[in-house]
């Protein structure tokens, strides 16, 4: 489930409306050769629930700041946090329910923070899972499986202005189909790219306990950025999760294996 | 290793060869295509295009920081856009603070993440991952004590963009370099 968060930003300098920059969590940002070298930089990443969110917002007119205390302490998950009265222009356009899409907003000059709701014509192109052996498995040995995904950059029209959005994998849900599932921060690796033996274990193996026939589903989550024009990458909080292709496999007991070479050409494979 | 009879497995293979009961292939779904014609030929050649303006930029902001930070504008001709903004920013504390660096920055194992071209503009977009490895770089201040983090890390993966600028002859930027929390070093 999404835990969808929403943040109002105003920006209005043409009406001499002050913003200070909302609080939102940075996923990193760029990281200069000062701070790598010194300090190290930070490790970004954005949680789905459990994130600080907040804006301050200096309204012309009006003596002090308004400020809109986030929510979520790391806890308990945050499913929405509504601003009541969003301001557009110097006024209140009332309860708000998603952005106006009908009317583009100026880049330079954003009316509203972006949420994972906005993003309508954008969608993390689908990961690949991978099995290993190829659509069987061996009873009480393990079976790899890992994925193929990675970051994408996608250009189109956001709040109706160009803009472009940079999806990142960030977790790994495996259903084995036998009851388990497995959630990884790690996307897995051939046994091949790993330089180990077939049928050793790997970060995203499983073992089936059981013959049958089995069927496997991989949803990877993705976290969102978005920038318009060349501006600095801004995160969005909450994930998106994307199923990826899936994968029908039968589990056979065996006191045997297929191996892609004989014990001669490799001594040191499974049973050898 | 387990321990798994020779001979049986001779005996299954023969087998499954004879009996034709080799297991089909699971149904995967198939690579999206690219939508335009590649401004880099291959996906190698954009990933070797990238590493090697990455191994410019770093030489360029070692430099910068072995010089204390003075002429950051030198990183103009390998860097853009935030990553531009953070070297500057940051060689600006280390000229305020007079500190410079000694030792080079190293990096390996670059494997290409994303790779976007727009046919319309003439422009590249690349994505990669690498680690990044600064063992050997110490950051002293003018008395020449080291100012470096206890819990620096050494060795870190870093997710770095690149854009490129068709009136450069599609020369590479570096736009921006952020730690990448799935990566391993």
């Amino acid at each position: 489930m999404l835990k969808i968060i929403h943040v109002v930003m105003v920006a209005l300098t043409a009406t001499g409306l002050v913003v200070a920059s909302p609080t939102l969590v940075r996923a990193g940002g760029s990281c200069g050769g000062y701070e790598s070298q010194t300090t190290g930089c930070a490790t970004g990443e954005v949680l789905d629930g459990g994130v600080d969110l907040g804006a301050v917002v200096t309204i012309p007119g009006k003596p002090g700041t308004v400020v809109i205390p986030g929510r979520g302490q790391g806890t308990a998950p945050v499913e929405e946090v509504e601003i009541p009265c969003p301001m557009v222009g110097v006024k209140c356009q009332g309860p708000r329910d998603g952005h106006d899409t009908t009317n583009p907003v100026d880049p330079t000059n954003p009316v509203a923070a972006v949420t994972l709701r906005d993003l309508i014509n954008f969608r993390p192109v689908a990961g690949i899972d991978h099995m290993e052996p190829n659509g069987w498995m061996v009873v009480g040995l393990d079976t790899n499986f890992y994925a193929e995904a990675g970051a994408q950059m996608q250009d189109g029209q956001l709040l109706g202005q160009p803009a472009s959005v940079r999806f990142s994998p960030l977790r790994y849900h495996w259903s084995y189909g036998d009851g388990a599932s497995a959630t990884s921060a790690a996307k897995g690796a051939a046994w091949s790219s790993q330089g180990i033996q077939e049928f050793d274990a790997t970060p995203t193996s499983h073992i089936y306990r059981a013959p049958g026939t089995y069927t496997i589903n991989l949803t990877i989550d993705f976290r969102a950025d978005y920038r318009f024009g060349v501006g600095g990458w801004t995160p969005i909080a909450g994930t998106i999760g994307v199923p990826a292709n899936r994968l029908v496999a039968t589990a056979g007991d065996a006191k045997t294996v297929l191996v892609d070479k004989d014990c001669a050409a490799n001594p040191s494979g499974p049973g050898c | 290793m387990r321990n798994i009879p020779r001979v049986s497995l001779v005996a299954l293979v023969a087998t499954l060869l004879l009996s034709g009961c080799v297991p089909t292939e699971p149904a995967a779904t198939p690579k999206p295509q690219p939508s335009s014609t590649p401004i880099f030929a291959t996906e190698d050649e954009a990933l070797a295009a990238a590493t090697k303006a990455y191994a410019a930029y770093v030489k360029v902001s070692d430099q910068v920081f072995m010089d204390g930070g003075v002429n950051p504008e030198r990183l103009k001709a390998v860097a853009t856009g935030e990553q531009l903004k953070a070297d500057l920013t940051g060689y600006e504390t280390a000229s305020d603070k007079k500190v410079h660096s000694t030792g080079g920055t190293t990096f390996e194992g670059s494997t290409l993440q994303q790779f976007k071209d727009s046919s319309t503009d003439g422009r590249a977009v690349i994505v990669i991952y690498l680690c990044e490895d600064v063992s050997k770089v110490d950051v002293l201040n003018s008395a020449g004590v080291s100012i470096v983090s206890s819990d620096r890390p050494n060795r870190v993966a870093y997710e770095i963009g690149f854009d490129s600028v068709p009136a450069l002859s599609g020369q590479l930027f570096v736009s921006h370099k952020e730690t990448w929390a799935g990566g391993k070093c």
